[in-house]
């Protein structure tokens, strides 16, 4: 076992954002599995990871661009014209690319579940809809994030958002899990009526015994409004 | 010489013998001596578990992560005359206790509301899925080396998933009782989706030994909807509504449920290790949801709108 150098953390930092090729990556695994140390901070690192990913997106204030420039064009000592514009330019170039990564719309992703091709409805019209289903619960869509990965978005981004709803198709869905992780940020407050009834099936059924009991534990409890009909005995057959 | 011959003699007949006077006793014995030469270590291992849990009795501490959420619990757990009793309770976040025994267990919550829930595999352990994970066809154990837990020497052992549809688990089991004291769950890229771990625990052998029931697990009812490679329908309830119907490989599990909705969209959600996935077409809504991939979620969900289409 040798000590970790920053090659290592590159390769590591690299590993958790699924940037390897396959030979490289099952290299560090194996690497992985006969050096504690290296385990111990991919751990680490992984947690640290988790953490900043749940953290909330944020979008760049709509007026960000005028702000840089109007730093720009503050009178300074230090740049003389020239370097101002590149500097102003430069500025301008990051902006309009991190817009254009936030704002690209969900149909460039790449193409996938091809033996899925089975005939389907035809693809629903983008349009905001009821965010309410029938059935009292909130819509996930109330929850759900978008192709562009962003959530709850102020001011024109927000229709784009809606573009989600462009088709009820699984196969149009992406398959590349690290992809998938990246782009799309945690969400799910309603979903936690759904992992409350997943987790107590779990308990009853499955046998996934002391990890369901304690994730039966862990979510909040239902919501007290849920209908009589509803809360009773399980019913499993 | 002749007395090294009749020694000799004397040592082949003896067990001829007693052979013949208990032919099927020599038989499965010898059955049983060839099958432990063939037997995967690991195998060994993992069908320690059920009965580590049914002779011990144990209390400690767990703790579980999932994603950025860490939650911590104390764990009792007591066998009498066979019957396991489990009693958890939440150390962080809001005070909650869930008891477990025999065929029912309820959470403080339920127990206001007076309800409970059946434990349809009422004889399973609370590790029993892990026990019987090496003759799960999706899943290869194998033995991953040793490990420390809780202050406890013990075996790796990785019960790697065989396709992608699936993640993987890695378990250190107690080399004094077989117990798992860690348990890991890992993406298809090695990631930890989920994890959890004792950080103290003091086991103490149960007053009475019994041998585990060996089960095939929950029945497998008709699957209404398209199957999902490796994935059977266990069971099935309807609130309000909504249908859910719970399937298993015997280590992972998927929801989907089936409700009408008005709505028409198509989402992706993720709360810590579970991931869900939305679609509705104005008239149904389809939600599947689990600890697996996205792509096992959309095969639920194609499988599902195959049949609706039908």
């Amino acid at each position: 076992m040798k000590p970790i150098n920053d090659n290592d953390l590159e390769q590591l930092s690299a590993y958790i954002d699924g940037e390897l090729s396959d030979s490289e990556r099952r290299f560090f695994q194996k690497r992985l599995a006969n050096d504690e140390a290296l385990r111990a901070c991919c751990e680490r690192a992984w947690i640290a990871s988790s953490v900043l990913k749940s953290q909330p997106f944020q979008l760049m204030p709509a007026d960000s661009a005028e702000r840089i420039c109007a730093q720009c064009d503050a009178p300074s000592v230090r740049f003389r014209q020239p370097l101002r514009l590149v500097a102003s330019f430069g500025a301008l170039a990051l902006v309009a690319a991190l817009g254009y990564q936030l704002l690209l719309p969900s149909d460039t992703a790449p193409p996938t579940l091809a033996q899925q091709s089975e005939a389907r409805p035809a693809a629903v019209a983008a349009e905001p809809g009821p965010r309410v289903a029938k059935t009292g619960k909130p819509a996930a869509a109330a929850v759900s994030v978008t192709g562009s990965g962003i959530r709850e978005s102020a001011g024109p981004v927000q229709d784009t958002d809606l573009r989600v709803a462009d088709g009820n198709d699984p196969s149009q869905f992406e398959l590349n899990e690290s992809t998938r992780a990246k782009s799309w940020p945690k969400s799910g407050q309603d979903m936690g009526d759904y992992v409350v009834r997943h987790n107590e099936m779990i308990g009853a059924n499955a046998n996934s015994g002391l990890v369901s009991y304690a994730q039966i534990l862990a979510e909040p409890e239902q919501d007290p409004s849920t209908p009589a009909g509803q809360d009773k005995e399980l019913d499993t057959q | 010489m002749t007395k090294w011959r009749a020694i000799g003699l004397l040592l082949l007949l003896t067990p001829l013998s007693q052979a013949h006077a208990e032919p099927k006793d020599w038989l499965d014995s010898g059955k049983d001596w060839v099958q432990q030469l063939w037997r995967n270590d690991a195998q060994q291992w993992l069908e320690r578990i059920d009965t580590a849990v049914l002779n011990h009795n144990y209390k400690g501490v767990i703790v579980l992560a999932r994603g950025a959420a860490v939650e911590s619990f104390t764990v009792n757990h007591q066998m009498n005359n066979g019957v396991e009793t489990l009693r958890l309770k939440t150390l962080s976040g809001e005070p909650r206790e869930l008891v477990k025994q025999g065929g029912k267990f309820q959470t403080d919550a339920q127990a206001r509301k007076g309800r409970f829930s059946t434990i349809s595999a009422a004889e399973q352990t609370i590790f029993s899925q892990f026990s019987h994970a090496a003759d799960n066809k999706w899943y290869k154990a194998s033995l991953a080396g040793k490990g420390r837990v809780a202050g406890r020497s013990t075996q790796v052992v990785d019960i790697k998933a065989e396709d992608k549809l699936r993640y993987s688990h890695r378990l250190w089991l107690d080399e004094e009782t077989g117990l798992p004291l860690r348990v890991l769950t890992l993406d298809e890229r090695g990631g930890i989706v989920e994890q959890v771990v004792f950080t103290q625990i003091a086991v103490s052998p149960a007053p009475q030994q019994s041998k585990p029931k060996r089960n095939a697990g929950p029945k497998t009812l008709d699957n209404p909807y398209k199957d999902v490679k490796g994935f059977k329908l266990i069971a099935q309830e309807n609130r309000g509504g909504s249908r859910h119907y719970l399937y298993s490989d015997g280590l992972s599990s998927v929801s989907l449920y089936v409700e009408p909705s008005s709505a028409r969209e198509k989402a992706q959600m993720k709360r810590d290790a579970v991931n869900g996935l939305v679609l509705a077409d104005g008239k149904t809504r389809y939600v599947a949801l689990g600890k697996v991939p996205f792509g096992t979620l959309e095969r639920f969900l194609a499988a599902a709108g195959g049949a609706l289409a039908d």
